[in-house]
């Protein structure tokens, strides 16, 4: 056998060990002690039931597409599983964000790629921006914020989706992000100046179409 | 800390508020719930089932046979095919002997790619594996519906027989299993869990070379994270 087969061999068996088994992976319920599965387990479930929603709005205002949201949920919620014993109970929903925050942001570097190869072909981005009356669809408000909230930077915009967006006081947010209070506060400020900048943007934008 | 009011409480612009409310109304899905439960190990078939099949209207309105089909498919497989003798919860022993969850996560296709991508040499015939199917022009038939839920029971009583600690049988299932649903969609979950059995049965070497195989061809599966961690990359 060759080293390098060796060495897959050791993680193969490491792989099927049933302490690796127990972090929530599906097949091998006999190796693992029925008790601590069954309670890690209720943990889990309980902490799906509360926080899908907000892992999911997470991901899509930190700019995951709508189609790649499954995705993105399941892969934050495998970490939370394969990482449950170290997660202290309350910490969940900061944990969750964090590794949330890292599943958007590897989506949106895998789409920026994907970018940058069709950009020859791909048509240019339209710039219409749709009359208040067709705001009243959500879809459509739904694009404009996505193209708003682009234009905010990565720090600014995790603070802006967890205080006016989740509703977080800005104490939670110094906590989940481990950042000083005023650190929260200033990110804050700066984050809803780009959104207002943003959305005066859209609104001169609209304006000349209405113009022409 | 003092709180400033948020800014959907403040907006004078409708073009704002409109944005803001966007970003708060987003809910996931049922799929998404179910998708999740599923990857997690945490839902029991039974669960599964009568979740989907409470979904399962709801679904064929959105189209959703692409990449979430399995779980909505065996859903109205079951309402189908099993509606005169069964109750939502009634489903078949091999599924409820379970404590983990069915191996039943969908995966989406990524790119061409993942799409064109077979599993190792011993499923050939997933050279032939179609494309994922147009929810616009594909229907839920109940021979497809029941081929899916037929499907579900034979890879399951594959990983019942490996969590028994019977490698050599639950090859046999997955055997089974590969001549009885060539291009079968769970042939992904039946290649992870015949990489397992392999090793169980003193077969190392074809449980590596398949392994590494699966790496390569499905970098983007739910599987793969997984997978990648126990070979080390």
């Amino acid at each position: 056998m060759t080293l390098e087969g060796e060495w897959i061999g050791r993680k193969l068996a490491t792989m099927l060990s049933a302490q690796v088994l127990q972090s929530g992976w599906i097949w091998y319920p006999a190796e693992v002690p029925r008790v601590s599965r069954k309670r890690a387990d209720a943990r889990l479930r309980q902490l799906v039931d509360r926080h899908l929603d907000f892992v999911a709005r997470v991901l899509r205002n930190l700019g995951t597409p709508d189609g790649d949201v499954d995705d993105a949920v399941q892969k934050t919620f495998l970490v939370l599983s394969d990482r449950l014993d170290g997660v202290r109970p309350g910490a969940e929903k900061a944990f969750l964000f964090q590794t949330a925050a890292n599943v958007a942001a590897h989506v949106r570097r895998t789409l920026a790629r994907r970018r940058e190869v069709a950009e020859d072909r791909a048509p240019e981005r339209s710039e219409e921006v749709p009359s208040p009356e067709v705001l009243a669809d959500r879809s459509r408000a739904r694009v404009l914020l996505d193209q708003v909230l682009e234009a905010l930077d990565d720090d600014a915009r995790a603070v802006f989706v967890l205080y006016e967006l989740e509703e977080m006081t800005m104490a939670e947010i110094a906590t989940a992000l481990e950042l000083a209070p005023g650190t929260v506060a200033s990110r804050l400020r700066r984050a809803r100046s780009q959104f207002k900048d943003g959305i005066r943007r859209l609104q001169t934008r609209t304006a000349e179409m209405e113009a022409s | 800390m003092n709180e400033p009011r948020r800014l959907i409480d403040d907006s004078p612009s409708e073009l704002e508020s409109a944005l803001l409310r966007a970003g708060r109304d987003y809910r996931a899905s049922a799929t998404t719930h179910t998708k999740t439960l599923a990857a997690l190990g945490l839902a029991s078939s039974a669960t599964l089932l009568a979740k989907s099949s409470a979904a399962a209207s709801l679904w064929s309105l959105k189209g959703l046979l692409v990449g979430g089909a399995v779980v909505g498919v065996v859903a109205t497989g079951v309402v189908l095919v099993r509606a005169p003798a069964a109750r939502p919860d009634t489903v078949p022993a091999e599924l409820e002997r379970r404590d983990r969850a069915a191996i039943i996560t969908p995966t989406t296709p990524k790119g061409p790619a993942e799409e064109s991508a077979a599993p190792p040499e011993a499923l050939p015939e997933d050279a032939a594996e179609p494309a994922a199917p147009n929810p616009a022009r594909t229907p839920v038939t109940p021979s497809r519906a029941a081929s899916i839920t037929a499907e579900l029971q034979a890879i399951d009583a594959a990983r019942s027989a490996l969590a028994a600690g019977n490698g050599a049988r639950a090859l046999a299932l997955l055997d089974e299993h590969a001549r009885r649903f060539p291009g079968g969609r769970l042939h992904l979950e039946a290649e992870v869990l015949r990489i397992e059995a392999l090793a169980r049965s003193g077969q190392g070497p074809t449980a590596r070379t398949r392994a590494r195989a699966f790496v390569e061809r499905h970098p983007n599966s739910v599987f793969t994270p997984r997978i990648k961690r126990l070979a080390g990359e």
